[in-house]
């Protein structure tokens, strides 16, 4: 009751007075005019082609609106306690039958409210993009207005305590934006002081703290962070509130001040450790900047070991940095880091052979890797590698036209190699082959020609003997000893090809059917894009209700299968009734052999089988979700991943830009319309409360 | 109603009060005099509950200020001296802010503004900006607010200062009209008022009670300097201070500035009842003095009787 009387009492002082309109319009004509301004300079660096809303354009644009705060909010938050001081209203406050704390959140929650006002219609900018381009990244914005909300809540935390100390106001609005401008330069520069030093200024830096908002990452650890700065300040607040009450009689040490301060400082500091070591993050990104593939978590979570990272480091990359290995750190105790700038350490560098920016020396186990750059998918190949001493060896076979690793997979070669796969080609015609393969995994990458007889005998023993084969053929290839081999075990390559009058739409032809189907436990539902085949076969089961089969991924229902060749270009694409078959048609399937009953049982062999053998070459692997299909598959083939997800993979942005005219519609809008309103309301109520007197 | 027992205040090096005791019935209305830094302020500040004493204790209506600050300020009504106002605000505005604050029931919000309102002749100004009023009108809305939520105790500090004199009256009259009713402590250093006011008086001194009386006392003190002349007199000034000693009726003389070897200025009280001009003039003409200049002593009474007070307590 109260607090709200003091609230409703300062929010009339606010909107009565000159100084808030005169801030009001400052406000909105600069965010108005650096939206603008942002804007502009977003599109230069989209019609170069490399920027995206949410970093080249919303980032830069909420830096600017925490500047604008950090210079005008000290102005509305100055007068709060100062004024009452000079003019004595305090004394007439304080002799009320009211508790400080009253008195200290009315005035906050005012303040607040007159922030919560600035930032609605800075939102109005963004809803104007939003019809433009479609309010999908707005979820960032939520990060986005937190880290605003956050930063602006702490900066009248600090000004009401200032203002508290003074009866002057000019003193109350210098000293905020002095601690701000304090805290600003705090990381300014990286050379004054040592890594350890950073590390610690950085902890302490509302700025370096506040910019992964403005990506539309939340850190609890950061949202925690100014919570407490802002609750201490607010305790220090009371406290100056409260000073003349202190000299009092009969007060015992511990109720002094000092012993309060220290009490309030402590609790803050360990709250504020607590949260750094159990922090939670939201990304709220579009492309999942920020988050984890399912897969590294897995592999972070399993580290038994250390791991020890030593970046070498260009300046003005250590804040990325920091974010990465505390992205990595999240999931696991035993991953340590240091980041060395190399300019300052050229001595270190050389002794560890460290020409380039970015190398990372990686230790584990008295092991020793030099990456090239850390990234989550070379950080992940490693520790997979580190992880899983006796991994597979991945063996593609050659001779019959198969795609080679070292040609037309290189691309899938070095994905594989990238996770720490150890890739060879293997001639199945030779007798040491048998020896070879033990414990490893099989690839056939789409022969042209048919298997030779004891190469087909090597096959079937490897697979009864616990083998694990990929089998990946293509339409129209005849490979009738290899089809009498999967005979044996249910299962067969069907004839035609498929075609797929939606995948058009998605860029691909009408002979690359989409993928959209995967069985429960395979890749269940983890991939956001389907994958994509480029001239598919169907694959299919023999017999019925054998339990050691599985159709994995199936085409679209859109889709159909067309039983002789046909050229789409000719207008042959069309559903032939009575020959051709309709979709969905399995592209994917697993026999799952086990020795004969009576025989000892080993380990399961497996066959998986894929109608198409191009979509991992080198021109489709980057399509959709294919990469993702693959590696997963070779992870749940081989069984050392039990966890099929989604690879990180790059998003793609809208081509996002801004036609002249609603370049103009934004620069009226919010540079001149929108400041325009508080400076009419502005003057009208000081019009009208000089005539009213 | 209000207990004060060993209150001491210091602030830093400088003891603002010291050991200051005293009793206040309920009903009762006492003046505080004392001069300019007597300590008159602070001890109001204390009752208010602005700040605690350094030492002793307080209690108002049966509440120990230390332990009970907040019920205690809800009894209390608090006029200070420098009349502190929102400048922004209304008249009727702030006095509702105040009435809320001070916890008056939504009820009888209305019904009590409206009569504090009219008692310190608020009426007219109600929707004015109080920064465009007057310094009297702010001494008003200073008395409004101490007087919305019914105070039982009521602590004014200078209250008639920037008034007119039909205003004066006013406040004083109604200030009496609460005699009986509320308990009022008046800190003042205007005599007539305490004495058309109060049924008690307690005067500070730096920081001490120096007199803790009835009005009868303060009426003895009054009537005893209660007429004053200055005159500018060419004689010898020896002479003339062991004339006029001499003379029945006259209180005291006090040898002033001399403006030249033989002339000087006299500072001469006299009872109320005496024909001091009649007297002067015979001893001028029997002593062959030259009266240049004569008249009633400027110098107001009430600060006189400060001064007087002030001198005197120190000597005992």
């Amino acid at each position: 009751m109260n607090i709200y009387a003091i609230f409703t009492k300062e929010l009339r002082g606010y909107f009565v007075s000159p100084a808030l309109y005169v801030v009001l319009v400052a406000f909105f004509t600069l965010s108005g005019y650096f939206f603008y301004t942002d804007i502009a300079l977003y599109s230069n660096w989209v019609s170069s082609g490399r920027a995206n809303p949410v970093e080249g354009l919303f980032y830069y644009y909420f830096m600017d609106l925490r500047f604008l705060l950090m210079l005008l909010m000290p102005l509305m938050t100055m007068r709060l306690f100062a004024e009452e001081k000079r003019v004595g209203t305090f004394e007439l406050l304080a002799t009320y039958p009211v508790r400080e704390i009253e008195v200290l959140a009315g005035k906050y929650l005012a303040s607040m409210t007159v922030l919560i006002l600035m930032l609605t219609v800075t939102l109005i900018n963004f809803l104007l993009l939003g019809f433009f381009w479609g309010f999908y990244v707005f979820p960032v914005l939520l990060a986005g207005f937190l880290g605003l909300m956050l930063f602006g809540c702490s900066l009248i935390a600090c000004g009401i305590f200032i203002s508290s100390l003074t009866e002057n106001q000019a003193v109350a609005a210098m000293g905020t934006f002095g601690i701000f401008v304090m805290f600003w330069f705090l990381t300014w520069n990286e050379m004054i002081a040592g890594e350890e030093v950073i590390k610690v200024l950085a902890r302490f830096s509302l700025f370096d703290r506040i910019e992964y908002f403005f990506k539309g990452l939340i850190d609890s650890k950061d949202v925690i962070f100014f919570l407490l700065f802002i609750i201490f300040l607010l305790g220090m607040t009371l406290l100056s509130l409260k000073a003349r009450t202190f000299w009092k009689s009969g007060r015992r040490f511990y109720e002094g001040p000092i012993v309060t301060i220290l009490l309030i400082t402590g609790i803050t500091v360990a709250l504020e450790i607590v949260a750094f070591r159990h922090n939670v993050r939201i990304d709220l990104t579009p492309t999942k900047s920020y988050s984890l593939a399912a897969q590294t978590i897995k592999v972070l979570r399993e580290l038994d070991k250390d791991v020890r990272f030593a970046v070498f480091y260009k300046q003005g990359q250590r804040k990325e940095l920091e974010e990465f290995f505390g992205r990595l750190s999240l999931y696991t105790p035993h991953l340590k880091y240091s980041l060395i700038d190399l300019d300052r350490n050229p001595a270190q560098a050389k002794l560890q052979n460290i020409t380039t920016y970015g190398q990372t020396i990686v230790e584990y186990g008295g092991k020793k890797d030099v990456l090239s750059v850390p990234t989550e998918e070379s950080v992940l190949g490693l520790l997979i590698k580190y992880s899983h001493k006796g991994k597979p060896k991945i063996y593609f076979t050659q001779g019959h036209g198969e795609n080679s690793p070292d040609k037309e997979y290189s691309v899938l070669d070095k994905a594989l190699r990238d996770e720490g796969w150890r890739v060879e080609m293997i001639d199945l015609s030779r007798k040491e082959a048998a020896d070879a393969l033990k414990n490893s995994l099989l690839v056939v990458g789409g022969p042209q020609k048919d298997f030779y007889d004891e190469e087909i005998e090597q096959l079937a023993s490897f697979l009864k003997g616990g083998g694990k084969v990929i089998l990946m053929v293509e339409p129209f290839v005849r490979l009738p000893k290899l089809e009498a081999l999967l005979a044996k075990f249910d299962i067969g390559l069907g004839d035609g090809v498929i075609v797929d009058s939606e995948s058009k739409l998605m860029g691909g032809d009408l002979l690359s059917p989409l993928i959209p189907h995967f069985a429960e436990g395979f890749v269940a539902d983890s991939f956001k894009h389907p994958a994509i085949f480029p001239t598919a076969r169907p694959v299919e089961i023999k017999g019925e209700g054998k339990k050691n089969t599985a159709y994995l991924a199936k085409s679209s229902a859109k889709s159909w299968i067309a039983r002789e060749k046909i050229s789409p270009a000719k207008g042959e694409a069309h559903f032939k009734e009575g020959v051709d078959r309709k979709g969905p048609v399995p592209v994917a399937l697993i026999v799952v052999i086990t020795g004969a009953a009576g025989e000892r049982s080993g380990p399961a062999g497996a066959l998986l089988c894929f109608g198409d053998a191009d979509f991992v070459n080198d021109q489709f692997i980057g399509m959709m979700a294919n990469k993702d299909l693959f590696m997963n598959t070779v992870g749940w083939v081989v069984g050392t991943l039990d966890l099929i997800s989604t690879r990180p993979q790059e998003y793609e942005y809208p081509y996002h830009y801004l036609t002249q005219k609603q370049g103009h519609l934004i620069f009226w809008l919010t540079v001149v319309a929108i400041p325009l309103i508080p400076l009419i309301i502005g003057v009208s109520v000081y019009l009208y409360r000089r005539r009213r007197g | 109603m209000i207990e004060v027992a060993s209150v001491g205040k210091r602030f830093g090096t400088i003891n603002a009060l010291r050991n200051v005791s005293f009793q206040v019935e309920k009903g009762e209305i006492v003046g505080l005099l004392g001069r300019n830094g007597a300590g008159k302020t602070t001890m109001l500040r204390i009752l208010a509950c602005f700040f605690p004493p350094s030492e002793g204790q307080v209690s108002i209506a049966g509440l120990n200020l230390a332990t009970d600050s907040l019920a205690a300020r809800g009894k209390i009504g608090y006029f200070l001296e420098k009349t502190p106002v929102y400048r922004e605000m209304r008249v009727a505005e702030f006095l509702e802010f105040a009435a809320k604050l001070k916890g008056v029931a939504r009820t009888v919000r209305k019904n009590g503004l409206a009569e504090v309102m009219d008692v310190c002749g608020l009426d007219g100004v109600r929707r004015r900006m109080i920064g465009n009023l007057s310094r009297g009108y702010h001494t008003r809305i200073g008395l409004a607010q101490a007087l919305l939520g019914e105070p039982e105790v009521l602590l004014l500090d200078e209250p008639t200062v920037g008034l007119d004199p039909e205003q004066i009256i006013e406040i004083r009259d109604l200030i009496k009209g609460l005699a009986g009713r509320k308990t009022i402590i008046l800190s003042t250093h205007i005599l007539s008022e305490v004495s058309q006011l109060c049924s008690k008086i307690i005067i500070l001194d730096r920081g001490a009670i120096v007199a803790d009386d009835s009005q009868q006392t303060l009426k003895a003190f009054l009537q005893r300097g209660n007429a004053a002349f200055t005159a500018l007199i060419d004689a010898p000034a020896g002479q003339v201070v062991e004339e006029l000693q001499k003379t029945p009726g006259i209180v005291r003389v006090e040898l002033g500035q001399a403006v030249s070897p033989t002339v000087a200025h006299y500072l001469i009280e006299t009872a109320s009842d005496f024909d001091f001009p009649a007297v002067l003039c015979g001893l001028a003409f029997n002593n062959r003095w030259i009266l240049r200049e004569f008249q009633p002593a400027k110098m107001n009474l009430e600060e006189m009787f400060v001064e007087l007070i002030g001198k005197e307590t120190l000597h005992q």
